[in-house]
């Protein structure tokens, strides 16, 4: 059988390296769930290879339970970390993923999202128009600020701007950037989805749509700087944007808690609230396996005036994932908080009583975790985080 | 197989842990090997159903039922090895340890810890760790496998130089066994603990057994690959974990020079943690790897950990004997960042794309000879190939040589496999053996054992397992699904022929 998206991803010999030594199967968070061959790395590259292998023939076919584990997957890479001969494994699992999608194998989950995003710009088929909703507290603070010429540009994302439970994320940003008094913009309703979900089942061609009005909008308002504390939208503009376009994008890409970083060595933000208390840092995939960031948030963490960081046993490139990301949140919701209950316990077990990281995902995702299963600690993403210090 | 032992299966394990889809009755039916189908088609490789059972009470009524029903029993963990030790040659139960997880209890003071078998090595360390505790020795699969899986293989790996085999850390085993023909299933078979020290010598590990014994002897149990029961717990002894660990690099030209400084580490009053040897294949592919151009030379690798005090004086010394022979030694960066390499010594295989290799375990006066004539393959069939020795006793080193392959062009990749034959002959003809036998090396099982273990062997088989279900068709001699055995004269001949063909392609 042939998976033509393996060549255009530049992955064909990705499953034929493969030693099979089972590495990857000690830190996947979905195996460690489901405990079968089938859930872990190996065993999917395994069967993609037996695919490879099979005659052409009209009898050729999917099977079922394959495809439901391919998409039982939060693209968190740990198993890259690990793996012997260093597979791309992002790339491959965006490979099969595509070559599904080809096949009209997707999840109707994921299905839906492609259809919202590419009808309305944005992950949750609601009005683009609405994409300052978060806002809707201190309109008189943003609202001024949309679609303004200035060098900075705060790219909210679909998840924090139209998710009312963490609405305190944009809003922290925002006080942040007022505090440091940087000179920024938004683009609202201009705004569109990154086009990271997409990127996810390997869709890059239906992003590239989205990747092109969203740096048109940026060129137009004369944006050298782009920020953003959604490591999703971070990812996409780093990551996949040249890559998709064959060239730099132009704009300085930083995450929030990059920014932050910048402004604390700068002297731009001053902590007038101390508060004792002891916190854990959790390393979302994206910013962290996914680009390297590591150092900065620990540094802006640890220059709050009495809080003690400390870490948990699995930090930085081996840090756990909270199974919110790679679409596994939509297609097996369940399997997603059970890996994020994992990992909280493990900020519980290390002495945390406030649990910090620097992704709306992740956020949303270990505070829905922390609730249904009524787990004592606190959540915060950085931005809300360093905020009360303010 | 009868849908009623499917489900009196299910009603042991509960339905989640129970398998027949065909996805994963196609993935527990390999291991690491990547094997032609061509010759994959003379074996019942695809397992019936894959059972995940949580006790060893759970693996008892499974054992009970599979040998009333005569049913094979696989029993597999990681599956990292291989040498098709988990993989089905009739079909079958494939019993998945993977459950089996459990950090049992550890003891501060008397330096020990009890763990379920299917606990994987790497777990076992970092959780040791958090107590200031750690192994006394480990294999270079450590991410992945498994406590029981180790037991039941080789058990030679990273610190046996300084602790031994892992027989000799063992304390107490539990194996469930699969009980006598006719036994109902309501009757848990017999579940044994064993305790005691045991003492391996490599050149013959089934000493102890003999004719009549009374009771099952624990060696019976180690690194006979799930012949004769199921391992479902292991209590190991310990040890602090040390101060201080030292790495030591000494590179050379010549083979034989490296051969005769590792003849005398092992003789060092510290003996050292780990001594092994890389040879210049090895090097050269992983510089190849890095995209480094360098002259690419043997190196020897000495790890040393105790006390400041002791580590101090140990490598004092290591310099010392360096000296005298007149090597060179690398700086300690590198030497340090080939060590943190220890985990992965299958990185090359990215230059493949597949990688192929065979093991043998060699005296260590032979050792010299052994990865000169493993260089020399390179030659004779035009490959690329690299070898790891592990020094694992002042007498013995355990041999891995690994070379490139391509399984996608199947004719070439077939002859290919003969090198493995060759790579095993060098260690024979030099007074080794098989590291392994599973299924694939079988037919050295004579080699291995000789005539008169062999036969204890065979004896102590039809007493624990006389229904024949446990892992059958392998370890004993390679059984074709047919039931027909592949005689050593048919191997020994198509191998010949692969061989030169392999010379020619």
């Amino acid at each position: 059988m042939e998976i033509p998206e393996l060549k255009r991803l530049d992955v064909e010999i990705e499953p034929w390296v493969c030693t099979q030594c089972g590495n990857c199967r000690t830190v996947c968070p979905v195996f460690e769930q489901l405990g079968w061959e089938s859930a872990s790395p190996r065993g999917k590259i395994y069967y993609i290879k037996r695919l490879l292998q099979q005659r052409p023939s009209r009898r050729n076919r999917m099977d079922d339970e394959f495809v439901k584990r391919i998409f039982q997957c939060s693209l968190c890479v740990r198993c890259e970390e690990v793996c012997q001969t260093q597979i791309d494994m992002m790339r491959l699992w965006q490979a099969v993923r595509a070559d599904l999608g080809q096949r009209g194998l997707w999840p109707k989950e994921v299905q839906a999202i492609r259809e919202a995003i590419l009808s309305q710009y944005n992950l949750y088929s609601m009005s683009n128009s609405r994409r300052t909703v978060w806002a809707m507290m201190i309109e008189e603070q943003v609202l001024p600020k949309v679609n303004q010429m200035a060098d900075v540009a705060y790219f909210v994302g679909c998840v924090a701007a139209f998710t009312g439970r963490i609405a305190g994320i944009p809003e922290s940003t925002v006080a942040i950037l007022d505090s440091a008094q940087v000179d920024y913009t938004i683009l609202g309703p201009d705004e569109w989805c990154c086009g990271n979900p997409l990127f996810f089942v390997g869709a890059h061609a239906e992003a590239i749509e989205l990747a092109r009005h969203n740096l048109e909008k940026l060129r137009q308002l004369q944006v050298r700087q782009l920020v953003t504390s959604c490591s999703g939208c971070y990812r996409a503009f780093k990551n996949e944007y040249p890559r998709l376009l064959g060239e730099e994008i132009g704009i300085e890409v930083l995450h929030f808690s990059q920014l932050l970083s910048r402004l604390i060595d700068e002297g731009r933000l001053q902590f007038s609230q101390p508060r004792e208390v002891t916190i854990t840092y959790h390393d979302p995939c994206e910013t962290g396996r996914h680009c390297g960031i590591y150092d900065e948030p620990r540094y802006v963490l640890s220059s709050l005036p009495g809080v003690e960081l400390i870490e948990m046993p699995e930090n930085r490139g081996q840090s756990g994932c909270c199974g919110g990301g790679g679409l596994l949140k939509a297609t097996h919701p369940d399997l997603s908080l059970d890996i994020a209950e994992r990992r909280i316990h493990q900020a519980i077990h290390a002495g945390a009583s406030v649990l910090v990281s620097s992704c709306v995902t992740c956020r949303l995702q270990m505070s829905e975790a922390i609730r249904a299963r009524n787990l004592d600690i606190g959540m915060y993403d950085i931005s809300e985080f360093v905020a009360q210090f303010l | 197989m009868d849908p009623t032992i499917i489900a009196r299966l299910s009603e042991i394990v509960g339905e989640n842990d129970i398998s027949t889809s065909p996805l994963e009755r196609t993935l527990y039916g390999h291991d690491a090997a990547p094997i032609p189908g061509l010759l994959t088609r003379f074996f019942k490789t695809t397992p019936d159903v894959i059972v995940r059972p949580e006790s060893a009470d759970e693996v008892a009524r499974i054992l009970c039922l599979a040998s009333d029903s005569k049913v094979p029993v696989i029993p597999r963990a990681a599956a990292s090895w291989s040498l098709g030790g988990v993989i089905p040659v009739k079909g079958g139960i494939v019993l998945d340890l993977i459950k089996l997880n459990r950090i049992r209890e550890v003891s501060r003071d008397e330096l020990w810890v009890e763990v379920e078998a299917g606990v994987v090595w790497q777990d076992l360390m970092e959780q040791l760790l958090e107590q200031g505790l750690t192994v006394l020795s480990y294999p270079t699969s450590a991410p992945s496998s498994t406590v029981g899986g180790w037991v039941s293989t080789g058990g030679y790996g990273i610190g046996s130089l300084k602790y031994g085999h892992i027989g000799q850390q063992i304390e107490a085993l539990e194996v469930v066994t699969p009980g006598a023909s006719g036994s109902r299933t309501d009757e848990l078979p017999r579940r044994s603990l064993f305790t005691g020290l045991y003492n391996h010598d490599p050149r013959s590990e089934i000493r102890s057994v003999s004719k009549g014994t009374a009771n099952p002897k624990m060696e019976w149990f180690l690194g006979t690959e799930g012949q004769f029961g199921v391992i479902t717990r292991v209590k190991l002894r310990i040890r602090k974990h040390p101060d201080r660990t030292a790495v030591r690099g000494v590179c050379a030209t010549r083979l034989q020079d490296l051969a005769d400084l590792v003849g005398e580490l092992t003789g060092m009053r510290e003996v050292p943690y780990c001594v092994k040897v890389l040879d210049s294949g090895l090097m050269a592919l992983r510089r190849k790897l890095r995209g480094v151009d360098a002259e690419d030379k043997n190196l020897v690798l000495a790890v040393f950990d105790g006390s400041a005090k002791e580590v101090r004086a140990a490598t004092a010394a290591f310099d010392q004997i360096v000296s005298q022979h007149g090597l060179e030694p690398i700086a300690e960066s590198l030497a340090e960042a080939e060590w943190e390499e220890r985990y992965y010594p299958m990185r090359i295989g990215r230059l493949g794309p597949t990688l192929l290799g065979g093991e043998t375990i060699v005296p260590l006066d032979q050792l010299g000879p052994v990865l000169s004539e493993i260089r020399s393959l390179q030659e004779k069939y035009h490959l690329e190939i690299g070898t790891e020795a592990h020094v694992v006793s002042k007498g013995w080193a355990v041999v891995l040589a690994l070379y490139l392959a391509d399984e996608r062009k199947a004719l070439r990749y077939m002859t290919r496999l003969a090198v493995i034959r060759d790579i095993v002959h060098i260690g024979l003809t030099h007074g080794g053996k098989p590291y392994g036998l599973g299924l694939w090396d079988a037919v050295y099982v004579r080699r291995r054992f000789g005539r008169k273990d062999l036969q204890e062997l065979k004896r102590v088989k039809k007493r624990l397992d006389p229904n024949g279900i446990m892992n059958p068709g392998k370890f004993f001699r390679a059984d074709t699904r047919f039931g027909i055995p592949i005689p050593m004269p048919l191997y020994a001949t198509l191998m010949n022929i692969l061989s030169l063909a392999c010379r020619f392609l």
